[in-house]
């Protein structure tokens, strides 16, 4: 404890000479003193760069099948036959139709990041604009918000999930960048809820505030007090929200993708998305002996990006709102 | 609180019908049938598909009957009396026929209700060795295993803080809170059937062939993937929860009374502790629920989550509905017991008075 009290005063003393900072540049020097959240956010710009530079970093395509080479174990592996030996071309060997694991492996981080990020705006959006609306005029809008949320809530979302998944994919929009406009929609059209509700709250509880009766004395109109006032003062918990949308998302379309229903095996090479974490699960558990390893990377990979995303959703939130430290 | 009670049971019923509604109309609204699966194989002729689907009620409207309901009208029905056979289409049969306990013919195991697929075990067998007995025992076990592991490091770790044994808890309830449990079932696997070869890589059945005890060995790995996570939730809830309590006058004062300490940690502070935790135990509970489809499916074991998993993709109707709506009102029962208990240790917070 006494470093951290040596540490306080010196930043205690540092802001007296210091001129005055916003609440995202003291959000973002509380996050930085995070280590665990700064360690995550390394970890994941890692994933990040492998999801955007796939198809230059990754050693071959996805969709490149070696004949012969089916189901080869790691590289370091030595066994007493050429099939159960690796290959030094194949770091961590190859799947049952002797495509690259590793290869896989790294299209897939393109697939979870996008399925990340994606609709974590779309959901972002939609979400504040309904619950601002809802909480700031009442009335009916509120009431149909309401209702919604109670079915939501009371949807599990996976079951929601694995029915739309299963039952649209046979539709054009089933079709669309190998199934996973729909996984887009049907997470937004889920997750939405939860942003609105929050921001309704949040609205509810800031409009009874002095400074937007003075906004509403000096002549400001209902767009302006919503854009300037209400929403820049329940961003931070919308940030919060959003850093925990993001793994959730991931997780959704691994579960699915390790149930069958996720994205569509790729045949078009030219294809964005081509493969993911969760099929690749999928597709291991049949070789689980003879190539571990289909099981393990993938498996690792997604433990990783969940736990970097764990931690910087409460490093975030400590950061943005110390009052919110330690709920959940 | 009986009103209350009596008010949020009631408010199920909306919920499983919109539940019910949701997912007849996206499932309906997809391309391809229930006998499908069997065209490609078989070469099911038309004609007997027709005759398949007139029996199971398939050619019916889905949501209004109105062809029905305009040869009535033609007949020279009043409105009133035509006014039913508008809603003989399928989804109020659906309805109806639920209502009356049936919960419709299953259509992938021929001649087998959906509810007798769901709940009857297998002949001459005791009744919790069915599939819905399967799932139940994973799921309890999985919470009994969750909240004695999540409370106890929880406590632990409070009392201890700042120790090695807080940092471990912590780091172990963050990391396992992270991990997905479907992620941590494959290390399991891959640690205990493959690498060490402890356990078959397939789960035995649950339940003993020749006697009717459950097979708590085979049990016991995919209770355990289940219960980790949420073991992990609980105790750094519990932790914060009962480090608040710590600091609060009633303890000092419990101390200072000359209290001994198990007395103080169990009466004082646990008491107090555990009303947070109790509201986060409906959604676990919801998520043990959920968390079922993909642990049976992992672990090859025969529940209502694989049930469904499955006849999702052999386009089982009505055992779709079924599970959905059985999954859909355990998680309702689950929010509306945890609503009842948070009555009952807080009484400050009755909810609705």
């Amino acid at each position: 404890m006494a470093t951290n009290d040596t540490r306080l005063k010196a930043a205690d003393l540092g802001r007296l000479s210091r001129k005055p900072t916003n609440l995202w540049e003291d959000a973002w020097r509380r996050l930085l003193r995070n280590k665990a959240a700064v360690a995550a956010m390394v970890v994941l710009s890692v994933f990040v760069i492998l999801a955007v530079f796939a198809p230059q970093i990754a050693p071959y395509h996805p969709l490149e099948t070696f004949k012969g080479m089916t189901l080869r174990p790691a590289a370091w592996v030595k066994g007493t036959t050429p099939e159960t030996t690796g290959d030094p071309r194949f770091l961590l060997g190859t799947d049952t139709v002797g495509h690259d694991v590793l290869t896989e492996v790294i299209w897939g981080a393109r697939t979870s990041m996008a399925v990340g990020f994606i609709p974590m705006f779309l959901i972002l959006s939609f979400g504040t604009v309904i619950g601002m609306v809802s909480g700031y005029f009442g009335g009916w809008i509120d009431n149909l918000l309401m209702r919604i949320t109670d079915v939501v809530y009371a949807f599990p979302g996976l079951l929601f999930f694995i029915i739309v998944m299963s039952a649209l994919r046979e539709t054009p929009l089933g079709n669309m960048l190998n199934g996973l406009l729909l996984l887009f929609f049907a997470l937004s059209v889920v997750n939405w809820v939860g942003v609105a509700r929050l921001v309704r709250g949040q609205v509810l509880s800031l409009k009874k505030r002095d400074f937007i009766d003075a906004a509403r004395v000096v002549g400001a109109s209902d767009t302006r007090i919503m854009l300037r006032h209400l929403f820049p003062n329940s961003l931070a918990p919308i940030v919060v929200v959003g850093a925990f949308t993001i793994p959730n998302a991931i997780l959704t379309e691994a579960t699915l993708g390790f149930l069958g229903l996720g994205i569509r095996p790729a045949s078009d090479p030219s294809a964005m998305f081509q493969t993911s974490w969760g099929m690749l699960l999928l597709w291991g558990r049949d070789a689980m002996r003879g190539q571990p390893w289909l099981l393990i990377a993938p498996a690792t990979c997604i433990a990783l990006v969940m736990l970097c995303f764990t931690f910087i959703g409460d490093g975030l939130r400590d950061a943005l709102d110390p009052m919110m430290k330690g709920t959940s | 609180m009986s009103k209350f009670l009596i008010r949020r049971t009631l408010a199920i019923i909306p919920t499983l019908f919109v539940v019910a509604l949701v997912t007849f109309s996206i499932m309906h609204a997809t391309p391809g049938g229930p006998w499908d699966a069997d065209a490609s194989k078989r070469g099911t002729d038309p004609r007997f598909q027709e005759t398949l689907n007139r029996r199971y009620g398939l050619d019916k409207p889905l949501f209004w009957n109105s062809g029905a309901f305009a040869q009535a009208r033609a007949e020279g029905e009043s409105v009133l009396a035509a006014a039913p056979k508008l809603l003989d289409a399928q989804f109020e049969n659906y309805l109806f026929n639920l209502l009356r306990g049936d919960w419709g013919p299953s259509y992938r195991f021929r001649g087998r209700d959906v509810q007798d697929v769901m709940f009857a075990p297998e002949e001459g067998r005791p009744i919790w060795t069915s599939r819905f007995g399967t799932t139940a025992l994973l799921g309890i076990l999985a919470l009994i295993m969750a909240t004695v592991a999540g409370l106890t490091l929880g406590i632990i770790a409070a009392l201890r803080q700042n120790s090695w044994a807080d940092y471990l808890c912590l780091f172990f309830a963050t990391v396992f809170y992270g991990i997905p449990n479907f992620v941590l079932g494959v290390f399991f696997i891959l640690i205990f059937a493959v690498a060490l070869d402890m356990i078959p890589v397939i789960t035995p059945a649950i339940w003993y062939e020749n006697s009717n005890a459950p097979n708590l060995g085979a049990a016991f790995l995919p209770s355990l993937t289940l219960a980790v996570g949420t073991a992990a939730y609980l105790a750094r809830l519990t932790r914060s929860s009962m480090l608040e309590v710590m600091r609060q006058d009633y303890t000092r004062t419990a101390r200072a009374k000359g209290l001994s300490e198990w007395v103080v940690v169990m009466r004082h502070m646990l008491k107090n502790a555990l009303i947070p935790v109790v509201t986060v135990l409906g959604p676990a509970l919801a998520n043990l629920v959920t968390g079922s489809f993909i642990i049976e499916t992992l672990f090859g074991i025969n529940g209502i989550g694989r049930l469904y998993v499955e006849s999702i993709s052999r386009r089982d109707y009505s055992m779709i509905m079924g599970t959905t709506l059985f999954y859909a009102l355990l998680v309702a029962l689950a929010n509306l017991s945890v609503d009842i208990v948070y009555g009952m240790v807080d009484p400050r917070i009755r909810v609705g008075e």
